[in-house]
């Protein structure tokens, strides 16, 4: 049996719990697919997620990274293509756009069509019709004109940039790489005494994204066990991101003030927490959050006399004299090797860690036995390391890279009923595109 | 929009401490869960004493532990685990974030659980994971950044790389125990399988995830991705690209730019000139992207937040009036929610 190839039931049963039988035997446009581009399946890589359909209508990282979790469980996730192609192909220098799509877009299906041409509607109200999710970055009018025809509508799941909803308070930029910066998060990442920092990373868009897949799932599963539709959604970028830095408002509002940056300390200076470098010249993170990990921190570079001493002893003291205790840290590490300092670490059972750039990840042992990293074809030939499925113990399986634009129109429209002549004549017509 | 929340009915079983399980713990709450978060008898979660505290109460501890009802078990006697068991036998999901071994240990490893409760979706976190070499290591968020290779590209090229100032990678390692939870869920009750799954998840293995291109751009760059300074997202600031640049306006504040290839703009000059408000107008005016970099405090005093919900309002007894993080997404009936654990009598 291929579960993940499942095509979904068309309409959700009233109030009934889908069986794994219903889901499966019905079209199945992701295997037509999967095997045109020489692919093999299983049931091994289904993934939770089998049988649901997801329109991905979107041009930016983080509809596209939540579809992408989705697709990685076995969701079958059709990107919308319009003219030209997803923006997301176009994002970033020479390099990132190598790379990026056939990533952001892995184990989605591409339909190339025109959603604004005034023959589309067919091709949309039989999508839509299908589909139980959509997922979008802007206002997407034909698609929600569509979805408001349908007797059985997808799940309206709209990922929008900070301050988009509310213009006559936000006269700011709704660029969706600031999103960063209306989080939180920037303003505490820094040196304490230096300018706010983002990481290379679009992380705020990627978490809400996460948190937006996470939600719509949950919301799917209780429309479906209680009989009704599910309820639209709709997050801002930063709000991903603000959500995951619980203490941040009532401490400021406790203080009176924000707590800020302060380099690769712990945010409030809660505990030992720093990055020191090693005789080698290595950076090592430590991490010492809890009172216990702590005392046998300052045992293993001062011995007892260390960690007995008053000044050190809770976690007040401690903040109290982060300088002196850094200092001592400093020393020791200056002393060691990475290796020797590591080795020491773990006999001591406290928690120092490298800090790994991609290659050196790539090259782990653990990384590789967990699959990090998995190997993918491209389309056009060769292969590019990403990301493996996570979270693990779900299955789901990456099963091809990014395909090129329109790569599976065909596939998508015989699915939804089409004959050849008809997608021929919607070529013609431009509403297919590619 | 005012949907009833989706959770409702779903029993969620927290045996979590600092920082994963319980924010997971927290998210499934705020969806409608009913979480019973089980402690130690030897002073609970040490959550309970981190950060800054208002007239005595830990702020955090008490945000992280809204909507929750906290039982204190002791796993080692016999009245402790058959308590345990007892929620759990009842429960949908147990979320827990031990070191690997440690529930095999107590007995309530996966197998034994689901023996149990096949129904049971058991979500695991912890430093490396259930499986591979590392698996038995300690682990804490900072040492899952440090290892995920996020860090590696954070800060400035010609700097030490920097962590993400707050907890980062258990709080995305606790959404992404919450996406498996989803999924786990959507296969036992949507798909129909009835059956429940254990979610295993590395606190590093979320952020690998989410810094999705570091690996190929390495292959194709022949050289590790590296840090570039402010370049959210990837291949910001290369040669010939935007640039985000950053800058301190007079009245203290920083704003967010992202300046045009060739920009001949003096960001710091025009900044220093003025105040935020005025600084981010001139910068409108001159069709330059900006924004404010928003902090705790700003964030509790711009009306966007607070009209969007992001940012509510409570008082709590003892701690005063706070301001606290709303739940998300919003639209949802959460009238019967708290937005901050009770710490004394009412307020006034």
């Amino acid at each position: 049996m291929r579960a993940w190839c499942a095509a979904p039931a068309t309409r959700i049963p009233n109030g009934a719990r889908r069986s794994r039988r219903a889901a499966v035997g019905r079209g199945s446009i992701q295997c037509e697919a999967a095997e045109a581009r020489g692919m093999t399946t299983d049931e091994t890589e289904a993934g939770p997620l089998a049988g649901l359909t997801v329109l991905e209508l979107s041009g930016s990282p983080g509809p596209a990274f939540g579809a992408a979790l989705l697709a990685d469980l076995g969701a079958r996730v059709i990107v919308c293509e319009p003219p030209g192609g997803s923006a997301l192909r176009r994002l970033g220098p020479e390099a990132v756009r190598r790379v990026w799509w056939p990533i952001a877009a892995r184990n989605k299906l591409s339909l190339a069509v025109d959603a604004t041409h005034p023959d589309a509607a067919p091709v949309l109200d039989r999508l839509v019709g299908v589909a139980r999710m959509m997922l979008r970055d802007d206002d997407a009018p034909p698609w929600r004109e569509a979805a408001a025809r349908a007797t059985n509508p997808p799940q309206d799941v709209h990922l929008f940039p900070t301050g988009a909803d509310r213009p006559e308070l936000w006269p700011w930029s709704t660029a969706p790489e600031l999103a960063g910066a209306a989080s939180g998060m920037m303003a505490l990442t820094g040196e304490n005494d230096g300018p706010p920092v983002l990481p290379e990373i679009p992380l705020a868009e990627h978490a809400t994204g996460m948190l937006a897949a996470a939600a719509a799932l949950f919301e799917q599963r209780a429309a479906v066990l209680e009989g009704r539709a599910a309820a639209p959604l709709g997050f801002a970028l930063h709000e991903g991101l603000m959500r995951m830095i619980e203490w941040q408002l009532p401490v400021a509002a406790a203080q009176g003030r924000a707590e800020l940056r302060c380099g690769n300390r712990f945010p409030m200076n809660a505990n030992i927490g720093n990055v020191f470098r090693t005789r080698d010249g290595g950076l090592l993170t430590v991490s010492a959050a809890t009172n216990a990990v702590a005392e046998r921190m300052l045992r293993m570079i001062g011995g007892e006399a260390l960690a007995a001493d008053p000044r050190f002893r809770t976690q007040a003291d401690r903040r109290a004299h982060m300088d002196e205790i850094e200092a001592r840290i400093a020393e020791w590490m200056g002393r060691h090797d990475t290796a020797e300092a590591l080795a020491l670490v773990q006999a001591n059972d406290v928690v120092v860690g490298p800090i790994l750039d991609a290659g050196e990840l790539m090259a782990d042992p653990h990384v590789a036995a967990r699959e990090g990293f998995v190997e993918v074809a491209l389309p056009e030939g060769g292969s590019l390391p990403m990301p493996g499925v996570m979270p693990h113990g779900l299955g789901g399986a990456v099963r091809n890279a990014g395909p090129a634009p329109g790569a599976d129109s065909d596939a998508v429209l015989g699915s939804l009923g089409f004959e050849p002549g008809e997608i021929a004549a919607l070529r013609r017509t431009g509403v297919i595109w590619a | 929009m005012s949907a009833p929340l989706p959770l409702r009915g779903v029993k969620v079983v927290e045996l979590g401490s600092v920082i994963a399980a319980p924010y997971a713990a927290s998210l499934l709450a705020e969806f409608g869960a009913e979480v019973v978060k089980v402690e130690r008898p030897d002073g609970g979660d040490a959550l309970r004493n981190m950060g800054v505290r208002a007239n005595g109460v830990p702020l955090w501890w008490h945000v992280a532990s809204r909507n929750k009802r906290l039982v204190t078990l002791d796993l080692k006697e016999e009245e402790g685990r058959a308590a345990f068991l007892a929620l759990v036998d009842a429960a949908d999901v147990l979320l827990e974030n031990n070191r690997p071994g440690v529930m095999d240990r107590l007995g309530f490893g996966w197998k034994a659980l689901s023996a149990r409760n096949p129904r049971l979706v058991m979500a695991s976190i912890s430093g490396f994971g259930q499986t591979g070499p590392y698996a038995p290591r300690p682990g804490f968020g900072k040492i899952a950044e440090a290892f995920s290779g996020a860090v590696a590209l954070t800060g400035a090229p010609q700097d030490i790389p920097l962590h993400v100032g707050f907890s980062l990678a258990d709080a995305c390692a606790g959404l992404a125990a919450v996406y498996g939870v989803a999924a786990a869920l959507h296969a036992r009750d949507v798909l129909g399988t009835g059956r429940g799954a254990h979610v295993d998840v590395a606190l590093y293995e979320p952020m690998l995830r989410m810094a999705e291109c570091q690996a190929a751009l390495t292959r194709l760059l022949g050289t590790a991705a590296r840090r570039q300074g402010s370049n959210d997202p990837w291949g910001f600031g290369a040669p010939g690209e935007r640039r985000i640049a950053t800058a301190r306006c007079a009245d203290g504040g920083w704003i967010a730019a992202i300046l045009e290839p060739g920009s001949t703009l003096d960001l710091d000059a025009l900044a220093a000139a003025q105040a935020r408000p005025d600084a981010l107008a001139a910068l409108r005016a001159a069709g330059v992207q900006a924004a404010p970099v928003q902090d705790g405090m700003s964030l509790q005093q711009d009306p966007y937040f607070a009209a969007r919900g992001d940012v509510i309002r409570t008082q709590d007894g003892t701690a005063g009036t706070l301001a606290v993080p709303g739940a998300v997404p919003h639209g949802y009936d959460r009238g019967g929610l708290r937005d901050f654990l009770p710490s004394g009598p009412p307020a006034e």
